[in-house]
C-alpha cells in the first residue's frame, strides 16, 4: 500500500511538472522525461518494493495525459520497469552506470514505442528527422538531469525506507 | 552710573565705536575680515569635529549596526512583498490585455458563439501538438470544435472530459485544415509537422502565390467554419515538373505561447466520411 501511495505522490507530481513545465522547456523539439527518471529513481534501487506498481501509475498518468494510447504508455513505462529491475541484477553493480543505462535504453524505449506507433497507425515521421530532434535531445535532458533526480529520489525513499537505502 | 557721570565722553565715544562696528558688521563690511581671521581657525574646528564623530561612531555603531539590521531586513521584507506585487499586477495586466484582444476578435465575429478556457498544459508526448484547456463537457464544449486566439486559428478539440479538454493544434503532424490562400483565390490543405512548422500542399501550379499573402480557412470538408485567419505565406517551393506547389505557412497565433484560447460553441463540424467513395466501390 505505501509503495502505491508514495507512487500516486511523487509521479503524480512528476507528471503534473512534464505536462505544465518541462514539455516546453525543449532542447531542439526533445523535453526531458520527468515521469521516467522519477520512476527510474525509485526502480534502480534493488531492495525497495514496489517497481512494478511504480511502472504502472506511470503508464497510466502518462496514458491519460497524452492523447497516445494509454496502453502504449502503460506497455513503455512498464517495460522502463522492467529494465531498471533487471539492471542492477544482471548488468552492473556501479550505481550510476545502472542509471545512465537505464536512462538511455528507458528513453529510447519510451519515445521508440511511440514513434512506432505513429508510424504505424496515425501519421509517419521521418525518422532522422524524429531521431535528431526529438529523441537525442531528449536523451541529452534526461541524462543531465538523471543524477539530481535519482539523488532527490533517494532522499525521498530514505524518509519511508531507511534501513532499505542504507543497505544499498 | 557713577562712571558714566565721572567719564561721559568716554562712555559715550565707546558706545559710538559699538555701534559702528555693529552697523559695518550688519552691513557685510568686515565679512573679508571675518574672514581672513577665522582662515587658521576652521582646519583647526574641522579637524577636531572629525575625530569627535569618529569617537562618537566608535562607542554608537554596535547600536546603530543592530538598528541598521533591522531595517535591512525590514527594507528587504518590504521590497519583496512589493516584487511579488509588481509580478501579480504583471500578470494581471497580461492577462487583460489577452482578453482585451480576443474579445475584440469575438465582437468582430459576432455570428459565433465563444467559450474562453486556459491553457493548463501540453501533451507529455514531443512527437505530438497538443494542449489541454480548463473547460470541457460541462461548459459545453464537444469533439470537433475549432479552437481559436485572438490572433487567429489554433486547433480543434481532439477529446473532451467533463471539466478539461485536449485541443489538437493546426502545427500537429496530423493535422489537415482546409485553406484559401488570398488574394490568389487558391484552395490547398494546411499540414503541422513534427517541428511544428506549417506547411500547404495541394495547390495549384496554376496559383500565383507570392510570400506574404495570407492563409484563412476555407470552410471546405466541414470541420472549420470558413474565413478566420490561419497565418501568412512564408515561401513558395514549385517545380516545373511538379503537379502542385508547396507553401511554407508562418501562424498568426504563437501556438507555443498560448495562455488563453476561445472555442467556437456554436460550430459542429459535419462528418463527410459516409459520403466519401470507398475503395470497395461500396454505396
Amino acid at each position: 500500500m505505501l509503495p502505491s501511495l508514495l507512487a500516486l505522490v511523487s509521479l503524480g507530481a512528476a507528471a503534473l511538472l512534464q505536462v505544465t513545465v518541462a514539455a516546453q522547456l525543449t532542447l531542439l523539439h526533445g523535453p526531458a522525461d520527468l515521469v521516467l527518471l522519477t520512476l527510474l529513481g525509485w526502480a534502480l534501487r534493488r531492495r525497495l518494493p514496489g517497481h512494478w506498481v511504480w511502472g504502472l501509475i506511470a503508464g497510466l498518468l502518462v496514458g491519460f495525459a497524452s492523447q497516445l494510447p494509454w496502453w502504449l504508455m502503460l506497455a513503455a513505462y512498464l517495460g522502463a520497469a522492467g529494465l531498471a529491475a533487471f539492471l542492477p541484477r544482471r548488468m552492473w553493480e556501479v550505481a550510476w552506470l545502472n542509471l545512465f543505462t537505464a536512462v538511455l535504453l528507458g528513453t529510447f524505449l519510451v519515445h521508440g514505442l511511440a514513434y512506432v506507433y505513429l508510424w504505424v497507425l496515425r501519421t509517419p515521421i521521418a525518422p532522422v528527422q524524429a531521431l535528431n530532434l526529438v529523441i537525442l535531445p531528449s536523451l541529452l535532458l534526461n541524462l543531465l538531469l538523471a543524477l539530481p533526480v535519482y539523488g532527490l529520489m533517494g532522499e525521498f525513499a530514505k524518509v519511508f525506507y531507511p534501513q532499505e537505502i542504507a543497505n544499498e | 552710573m557713577k562712571s558714566f557721570q565721572r567719564r561721559p565722553w568716554q562712555t559715550l565715544t565707546i558706545t559710538l565705536l559699538v555701534l559702528g562696528v555693529l552697523v559695518l558688521a550688519f552691513g557685510g563690511f568686515l565679512t573679508p575680515l571675518a574672514g581672513l581671521a577665522l582662515r587658521p581657525i576652521l582646519p583647526i574646528q574641522e579637524w577636531l569635529n572629525s575625530r569627535f564623530l569618529a569617537f562618537q561612531t566608535l562607542f554608537a555603531a554596535p547600536a546603530d549596526t543592530a538598528r541598521l539590521q533591522q531595517e535591512n531586513a525590514q527594507l528587504q521584507q518590504e521590497v519583496s512583498q512589493l516584487q511579488a506585487q509588481v509580478i501579480a499586477l504583471q500578470q494581471q495586466v497580461t492577462e487583460v490585455e489577452i482578453l482585451s484582444a480576443l474579445l475584440d476578435f469575438a465582437r468582430a465575429q459576432p455570428a459565433n458563439e465563444y467559450q474562453a478556457a486556459a491553457v493548463i498544459g501540453r501533451d507529455p508526448s514531443p512527437f505530438l501538438q497538443y494542449i489541454l484547456i480548463n473547460r470541457g463537457s460541462d461548459d459545453g464544449l464537444r469533439r470537433g470544435m475549432p479552437v481559436v486566439s485572438a490572433q487567429g486559428l489554433v486547433g480543434r478539440i481532439a477529446a473532451v472530459t467533463a471539466n478539461a479538454a485536449r485541443v489538437q493544434l493546426i502545427s500537429d503532424p496530423a493535422s489537415l485544415v482546409d485553406v484559401r490562400i488570398q488574394p490568389a483565390e487558391a484552395d490547398g490543405i494546411l499540414n503541422g509537422s513534427v517541428t511544428a512548422d506549417l506547411f500547404i500542399t495541394q495547390i495549384p501550379v496554376s496559383a500565383s502565390i507570392q510570400p506574404g499573402d495570407l492563409v484563412l480557412t476555407s470552410g471546405l470538408g466541414g470541420q472549420y467554419p470558413a474565413n478566420i485567419l490561419v497565418g501568412q505565406i512564408t515561401s513558395v517551393r514549385s517545380e516545373a515538373t511538379a503537379l502542385f506547389q508547396l507553401a511554407s505557412v508562418g501562424p498568426v497565433s504563437d501556438l507555443t505561447r498560448l495562455e488563453i484560447v476561445l472555442v467556437i460553441i456554436n460550430f459542429r463540424p459535419i462528418d463527410i466520411a459516409p459520403l466519401l467513395p470507398t475503395p470497395a466501390g461500396g454505396p
